[in-house]
């Protein structure tokens, strides 16, 4: 399954904080992740099943590593893709 | 506190065509905003919050938009429409018969051809008439569509599409139609463009010009294409997931309440002043029936 660049930068943050908003994530990004684009990206890796996600009372979800999205992470810090998506 | 431009996009979104995933891209936008908006005082932190949710809201819209535009079924629904239209070009060149015009010889009139590329200038303005309805039928024929098909991505591809052929490719395909009748008849130089001639930034510069009233009502008219190409291409998906009845109810009848200006005569007041309200009585009714058509079906 191919990972593409902004996904491993999820997948890392979210290895890194824990469970986060995905405005938490665009600010923990420091950039690189948008707002609003950031739910669409969310979505397809919730269909892929790298992470998944828990509706809150205010409306929001809070995203999680999955299994998947574990093992996916596992094998870039293997192939040392995780250190190029954190900088 | 969100207040009044948080309602108008909120009732904006909820009116736009997309599937669940997209829908909850939105619900988060939004949930974001109001965190946002609880969170600061004073106004212009909160124009400046309302600002970044717009922006973020937008860059949802367009990322949607251009999953659904470029995926399988999106492809086919833009593709179905592009072929339609090639077909109708096609059909318009075949079966024009005025492939000649007179003109004054030295004793008496002459039959000179207007040749190919005059038959497709002139069949441009033609198609684009004819778009809102290839639209619909482009996109409601055929199979049923039991899963649900992606429509905010196509209608948006066809609205840009629309923007360039009313604003500017149609005034330019007039102009040169023209011109090449003018050469036909013995004229040299160019001509002075009409209303139809002129782009849709010219129509805007004339708004505050003597022409105000011709400007007005032929930018309304564009408009009013250039809208109703994306919103007969959703309506038409909508009918195509539909069966039975249902589906025979929401192909006829959206298109006869949207066929109202045109048969009142579209360039005339009343055909300005019905436009809108055709086109979005057509929209009410495909969701009337659409809603109905779920109810029964449950």
């Amino acid at each position: 399954m191919k990972v593409p660049p902004t996904e491993q930068l999820i997948l890392s943050l979210l290895s890194t904080d824990g469970a986060s908003y995905g405005l938490q994530l665009v600010e923990s990004s420091r950039g690189r992740l948008k707002r609003g684009g950031i739910y669409v990206t969310l979505g397809k890796m919730e269909e892929k099943g790298l992470v998944s996600s828990s509706l809150q009372a205010d409306g929001r979800r809070i995203y999680e590593l999955r299994g998947l999205g574990h093992r996916a992470l596992a094998a870039m810090e293997i192939m040392g893709d995780v250190s190029g998506a954190r900088s | 506190m969100t207040g009044p431009i948080y309602a108008v996009v909120r009732t904006l979104l909820s009116v736009l065509p997309v599937d669940h995933s997209g829908r909850r891209v939105f619900d988060e936008t939004l949930a974001d905003w109001r965190r946002e908006a609880a969170n600061v005082s004073g106004h212009l932190a909160r124009l400046a919050v309302s600002v970044r949710a717009i922006v973020s809201v937008v860059r949802g819209v367009v990322m949607i938009s251009a999953r659904e535009a470029f995926n399988r079924h999106g492809l086919a629904s833009l593709g179905r429409l592009g072929a339609w239209s090639a077909m109708a070009v096609l059909l318009f060149v075949a079966f024009n018969f005025n492939r000649a015009i007179p003109v004054q010889g030295v004793h008496h009139a002459l039959q000179r051809a207007i040749g190919l590329e005059a038959i497709v200038l002139g069949s441009v303005s033609w198609v684009v008439a004819l778009l809102p309805l290839l639209a619909f039928m482009s996109a409601a024929s055929g199979r049923q569509h039991t899963a649900r098909i992606p429509r905010l991505g196509p209608a948006v591809v066809a609205g840009v599409v629309m923007l360039g052929a009313m604003g500017w490719a149609m005034p330019a395909a007039n102009q040169a139609w023209r011109e090449t009748m003018f050469a036909l008849n013995g004229g040299t130089g160019p001509i002075a463009q009409g209303i139809n001639e002129r782009s849709m930034v010219e129509l805007v510069g004339l708004l505050t010009s003597s022409q105000f009233s011709s400007a007005a009502s032929a930018l309304n008219l564009r408009l009013v294409f250039i809208v109703a190409v994306p919103v007969l291409l959703v309506l038409g998906l909508t009918a195509r997931s539909l069966g039975g009845r249902w589906r025979l109810a929401a192909s006829v009848l959206p298109l006869l309440v949207f066929a109202i200006p045109f048969m009142v005569r579209i360039d005339s007041p009343y055909g300005h002043a019905s436009s809108w309200p055709a086109l979005i009585a057509a929209v009410l009714l495909t969701r009337a029936i659409e809603r109905r058509a779920a109810r029964v079906t449950a």
